[in-house]
């Protein structure tokens, strides 16, 4: 299905309760919902994740529809609106699909405000989602009782990383943080786990989202002198980040950005030898053999989508849908039913297995990736590396 | 380290000032308070990408071929859409509020359209990316050749401005269109050059950014801010006003967040809007109106 | 012979108001003719109508005996009818010279850049604006903003010029002098002049004819020393100024 034919989705009607239940006949369409930022600040960011939704329902469609226990397959038909970017337009948008458009299965918005907008309404309708492109750990410790989070959180970030800087010698370390949530919170964990390690923290600076300029910031750091600079940052700036450290030769040999090198743009817009070593979070790449389904999967969308996917974003994404369809396939399509399974099943996904305790996944663990050669390493922690960690050895000129 | 820092206010003050030219030339001259430009800015990025990575175009020319399709389209939404909005309106106030209903439109549609048919995951591509060295300074290839871009650009309008017949005609028109039309000049020319000159200039600054930066439909928000401040700043139809008004942000926004911090950014940038909205509104170099 | 401009039957409504109802005259090559009347007579609308500002809704406009009503204001301008308005608009970010230019480049005379700086000369020095030429307008006295209003317009190489009360507000001194410049402006170019003004005794000194409007209607036409003993102008006009 092209983006063009999920607006035309968006804009059909809602269809009433009679039709939901003339629905349930098999051969009807099964009805999935989901609300992105199509446009507005997170415009750009989205399209990773819809992508891979997309891509995941027209693989269903094509095997024949989504296997229902007891029901045999029914076909899916994503309800899909633009939120704007404003969290508050996601909250209507998923009380609009579960009320007027009836929809059978939810998917999960994008970014971790929106994840926050629609915890009230899917609590009060007992409706399971499975959140995907989210990164807080304030969000887990709601402690809803219908969404789960199959990506790993910043406090795992910020425990691998610190044992990552530990392993390699790192006794001090600049940060920069983007005043975005996903940053501030990687900057609150981290912290006291650098502490913890006896790493000292050499230059801490903040920054806003508008910034356009980091030549001010990027000195500092030169000036600090540290072993690592860790800048937790969004695309934008870490396109902004790459380009002036290389202009002020930056040599440190452990450089990581925290979203953004997973990217598909990323790699265009930087020679190899710039790419070469510099680290992001992360813990999938399509050769990681363990899991067999991520080469497929990065195939099948890069076939469809003409880039490669983003290897956070898409991945979690494509695998929320997953972890939903395998609930499905085993217990159906009754609400309740799903939301027990969330506890009891174990899921075979893209990211490899996933077991949810609580709202948490308890089976992935969280992982740096470094580029090597132009391709992204898991390069930590060791038993799922795919190679091992290369210091950073300056720019090109 | 100055130096750095200089430098570095330098490619973004003329990049600032390209747009803020560009932007009050449709504004200050035919009143259209046009909140589409920062659209108009992503349209020339778009442009110069697909000119470079898919016709082979050196960047440097995706720049003019930019300027060129940018500068064609307005010319098109000149004669059918603003033209009529300009002779129908009864009052400048009811021009600007007219065109920015307009162009509100024209910016949703621009921002969509360009999801549509583009994606909406930003586009990126490398090139003139060696590390060049002037003086102690060490600075990306690409940032020379943006700012050597903008810096021609400025220099070229504000000779045409200052030299040209048409250029004469233009500034007699941004100060009184009656008075203009009934020393002979035909404002309808004058208006379809300044069309082209203005959008043509955005989308050669939307270009100039595709070459540092990832372009992406939703771009063009920050760069509409960051004109509409300059021109206050710099006074509404003065040319050389948005020029110096441009460095200036540019100098807040690198030398300004050095000295302060990086979280007083915008601080600076719309403390100093206000501070010259309340103080002279006229702008910096603006001078009450005879 | 025809008349340089002549005005036929030309009316303008404003919504419910009629500002200009039905008006003719002519002015000769070469003649000074004075318009006068009330604020509010319709002095300034018609000015509007034949320099091509408004359309008129229905009647015609003829220069040399062609029908020029309805025309955007540059081609009038560049068919030779130059103007002043009655609040001077100078383009106040131009310098002095400049704003001559823009007349002489873009009006009739349609100068090239050749002998440009010489035309200027000329016409700054004919309105007495030449120490000034290199100041922004918008710096000008207002004697000196009118002034340069008057240079804007005969650099537009008119062959006819309507001046909309280029002596209000100033001093007598001041517009004695304006006076004194628009006589030598005529005697050496030659040109028509349609000038309204409320300085009765300048209008007398200046003008062969005069045309009296009244709530947008024309009551009377002759001579200054005819109009002044013209039963209906009086009073209209003159007994209730």
């Amino acid at each position: 299905m092209s983006r063009r034919a999920a607006l035309a989705g968006g804009a059909a009607t809602a269809a009433g309760f009679a039709a939901r239940r003339a629905r349930a006949q098999a051969g009807a369409p099964l009805k999935i919902g989901y609300g992105l930022p199509r446009t507005g600040y997170l415009g750009v960011a989205s399209p990773v994740a819809e992508q891979a939704y997309l891509l995941w329902g027209e693989q269903v469609n094509a095997a024949g529809g989504l296997a229902i226990a007891g029901g045999g397959r029914r076909h899916v038909q994503f309800v899909s609106y633009d939120d704007q970017s404003e969290p508050s337009k996601t909250a209507e948008i998923y009380e609009k699909l579960i009320s007027d458009d009836a929809v059978d299965l939810l998917l999960a918005p994008y970014g971790t405000p929106f994840h926050i907008a629609i915890a009230p309404v899917i609590e009060r309708n007992r409706f399971p989602v499975v959140a995907a492109a989210t990164l807080s750990s304030l969000l887990r410790d709601m402690h809803m009782r219908h969404m789960w989070f199959p990506q790993p959180l910043p406090d795992a970030y910020g425990v691998i990383l610190a044992a990552f800087l530990a392993a390699q010698g790192v006794k001090s370390a600049s940060l920069l943080t983007l005043q975005l949530p996903a940053s501030l919170e990687t900057r609150k964990y981290l912290l006291p786990q650098l502490s913890s390690r006896g790493i000292s923290v050499a230059l801490d600076q903040d920054y806003p989202n508008s910034t356009a300029d980091m030549t001010g910031m990027v000195s500092a750091v030169r000036q600090a002198h540290a072993d690592a600079v860790i800048c937790l940052s969004y695309p934008q700036d870490s396109v902004l980040y790459v380009g002036t450290a290389r202009e002020l030769g930056i040599t440190t040999p452990v450089q990581l950005l925290l979203i953004g090198p997973g990217e598909p743009f990323f790699v265009k817009k930087f020679a190899r030898a710039d790419l070469e070593g510099i680290l992001t979070i992360g813990e999938w790449t399509p050769d990681q053999a363990r899991w067999p389904r991520a080469r497929a999967f990065n195939d099948a969308y890069v076939a469809r989508w003409k880039e490669p996917p983003d290897y956070l974003d898409s991945t979690v994404s494509y695998a929320s849908c997953e972890i939903l369809a395998q609930a499905v396939a085993q217990v159906g399509l009754d609400h309740d039913a799903i939301t027990a399974a969330m506890d009891s099943m174990a899921f075979d996904t893209v990211k490899g297995p996933i077991k949810f305790r609580g709202v948490e996944n308890i089976s992935t663990q969280p992982g740096l990736l470094q580029f090597q050669s132009g391709a992204l390493q898991i390069v930590w922690p060791p038993d799922i590396a795919t190679a091992r960690f290369r210091p950073k050895t300056g720019w090109s000129l | 380290m100055t130096w750095q820092l200089l430098l570095s206010a330098c490619v973004s003050g003329a990049l600032y000032a390209v747009i803020a030219l560009s932007l009050n030339l449709i504004y200050g001259t035919m009143r259209l308070l046009d909140v589409a430009h920062g659209e108009f800015v992503m349209v020339g990025a778009f442009a110069g990408y697909f000119l470079v990575t898919l016709l082979g175009v050196p960047p440097v020319l995706a720049l003019l071929g930019a300027f060129a399709l940018n500068g064609l389209a307005g010319l098109v939404l000149y004669q059918w859409l603003f033209a009529g909005i300009i002779r129908r309106a009864r009052s400048t106030e009811s021009l600007e509020s007219t065109s920015l209903l307009v162009f509100f439109g024209l910016s949703v549609i621009l921002q969509n359209g360009a999801a549509l048919a583009f994606g909406g995951t930003p586009r990126a591509y490398e090139r003139y990316a060696r590390i060049v060295h002037v003086g102690g300074v060490a600075i990306t290839g690409n940032r020379l050749v943006a700012m050597a871009a903008c810096v021609l650009a400025v220099v070229a309008v504000l000779v045409f401005f200052a030299r040209s017949t048409w250029g004469l005609a233009i500034r007699a028109l941004i100060a009184n269109r009656d008075a203009a039309a009934i020393v002979g000049i035909d404002t309808q020319a004058a208006f379809r050059l300044t069309c082209v000159l203005g959008f043509g200039l955005a989308g050669y600054a939307g270009a100039v950014i595709g070459l540092m930066q990832p372009v992406s439909p939703f771009m063009g928000g920050q760069y509409l801010m960051i004109g509409f401040v300059i021109i206050v700043l710099g006074g509404v139809g003065k040319l050389v006003g948005s020029v110096v008004g441009g460095v200036l942000i540019a100098l807040l926004e690198t030398v300004g967040t050095q000295l302060t911090g990086p979280n007083y950014r915008d601080i600076l940038i719309y403390g100093t809007f206000i501070a010259v909205l309340l103080l002279r509104p006229q702008g910096i170099f603006g001078r009450h109106a005879a | 012979m025809t008349a340089l401009l002549e005005v036929a039957g030309i009316s303008k409504r404003f919504g419910g108001v009629t500002a200009v109802r039905d008006v003719s005259f002519s002015v000769a090559a070469g003649q000074i003719v004075g318009l006068m009347g009330a604020n509010g007579a319709g002095k300034t609308t018609l000015f509007n109508l034949i320099s091509g500002s408004f359309s008129p809704d229905s009647g015609r406009v003829l220069l040399d005996g062609r029908e020029i009503q309805g025309q955007a204001p540059h081609r009038i301008c560049r068919q030779g009818i130059g103007r002043t308005y009655q609040i001077v608009r100078p383009f106040p970010n131009l310098t002095v010279r400049e704003n001559v230019a823009v007349g002489l480049i873009f009006g009739a005379g349609r100068h090239g850049r050749a002998d440009l700086r010489q035309r200027e000369d000329e016409i700054l020095e004919e309105t007495g604006l030449h120490s000034l030429a290199g100041q922004r307008a918008a710096e000008l006295t207002l004697a000196g903003r009118k002034r340069l209003e008057l240079a804007r317009a005969l650099a537009t190489s008119p062959r006819l010029l309507m001046l909309d009360e280029v002596m209000a507000g100033l001093t007598p001194a001041e517009a004695g002098r304006a006076l004194e410049m628009l006589q030598s402006i005529h005697a050496r170019r030659g040109l028509a002049i349609l000038v309204v003004e409320h300085n009765l005794r300048a209008m007398m000194q200046l003008c062969s004819r005069v045309v009296v409007l009244h709530h947008g209607e024309k009551i009377g036409q002759g001579t200054p020393e005819a109009i002044t003993r013209d039963p209906a102008v009086i009073a209209a006009y003159l007994g209730a100024a």
